[in-house]
């Protein structure tokens, strides 16, 4: 069972280090979310049924944990943050994708936790069915609410460029 | 600027791979049962519910030993009216302490496996409440009978008067505690469940 489990994690990896990177700026929150959404996994495990979809299974605990999970707020010294790494390792030539990443990670912080969870499904080409089971809402409601951030980001981009 | 056109910045920002844990990390991380960091929390807080819980049972059977063992003509030295009341009181504060350091627990070792979120979030705001409720109320009661009897001792109420004073004091005594436990409280867990209430309520909008 825990050679499948790990088989699983491996498979799904990119699943979780994009949750992470969007819910974590700094690069040891990021690690320690990573952790816990494996230990969460593993709890979940027994009961997953491999008839299911292992991403909607996953992202599904994963957004939980990335939501909801408590930590005391401490109050730290600002260290890297995503966008510096990203923005930082296109070139010259690259400036204005250098650029539209700035403008997105801003757009994107913007945005609540749970709006964040349904643009990145949205993101990751997940369908309004598959949104829909994930976060528990009807599908015409995932419809109303990727509009409405759709236009929260652009009004952001529009800010932003301005 | 169209969103879906900044798809492969997505990707940019947010598929860059981190350091990954590799098997051995992944199997001690599922053997222990906890990520690094809150295993570090649960030795703290362990010790926090230890300390306060043992401290609740002592206050328990001391009140139970004077209330229904302890002979005052064998050991007249020991004024058990005035001892009681102290150790209720005791108890009420550390009943206080361990339910905080409880409930700390409970949240940093929370299992996040519910159906979809917005179950998760529904059922994780109402039985954080009723926990809240349920706590505070049974540990302000177990304080104001504490402070009934301790004022009792010192003021010994024969008019009705003093009994009111009395009664007042005991209430004033609670009402402080409660401010007390209210800012505990909000320090350490308004915050979270806000947040939490917040996104129920958003996704039910």
């Amino acid at each position: 069972m825990e050679q499948e489990f790990i088989r699983l994690i491996k498979e799904n990896e990119r699943i979780i280090q994009k949750i992470c990177n969007l819910y974590c700026s700094e690069a040891e929150d990021r690690e320690d979310l990573y952790q816990d959404i494996i230990v969460q996994l593993w709890e979940a495990y027994p009961q997953f049924n491999y008839q299911a979809k292992a991403s909607t299974w996953l992202y599904r605990i994963a957004l939980n944990t990335a939501i909801s999970r408590y930590r005391k707020v401490k109050k730290q010294p600002r260290r890297e943050s995503i966008s510096d790494r990203v923005v930082g390792t296109f070139s010259p030539i690259e400036d204005s994708r250098n650029e539209d990443a700035r403008l997105l990670h801003a757009a994107i912080e913007s945005l609540s936790k749970v709006e964040k969870a349904i643009t990145l499904l949205y993101m990751e080409g997940a369908k309004y069915q598959q949104i829909a089971e994930i976060i528990g809402i009807s599908e015409s409601n995932v419809g109303f609410k990727l509009n409405r951030i759709k236009k929260k980001l652009q009004n952001k981009l529009k800010v932003e460029i301005s | 600027m169209n969103i879906d056109e900044l798809k492969q910045n997505w990707e940019a920002l947010y598929g860059e791979q981190n350091s990954t844990q590799n098997e051995a990390d992944i199997r001690r991380l599922i053997t222990n049962g906890a990520s690094e960091k809150v295993s570090k929390i649960n030795r703290k807080l362990f010790k926090d519910v230890l300390i306060t819980g043992i401290a609740t049972i002592v206050s328990v059977v001391g009140v139970i030993f004077f209330y229904f063992r302890y002979d005052p003509v064998e050991h007249p030295w020991i004024d058990a009216s005035q001892l009681l009341p102290i150790q209720l009181l005791a108890f009420g504060l550390f009943l206080m302490l361990f339910v905080f350091a409880y409930a700390e627990y409970r949240m940093v070792n929370r299992k996040y496996t519910a159906n979809t979120l917005c179950d998760f979030l529904s059922a994780t705001v109402r039985k954080s409440k009723k926990y809240y409720w349920v706590s505070t109320i049974v540990i302000l009661v177990l304080l104001f009978l504490a402070f009934l009897l301790e004022l009792n001792y010192f003021v010994n109420p024969d008019s009705t008067i003093e009994l009111i004073l009395t009664y007042a004091g005991a209430i004033i005594l609670t009402g402080l505690s409660y401010v007390v436990m209210r800012y505990y409280y909000l320090s350490n867990f308004a915050q979270h469940f806000q947040s939490l209430q917040d996104y129920r309520d958003e996704l039910a909008k």
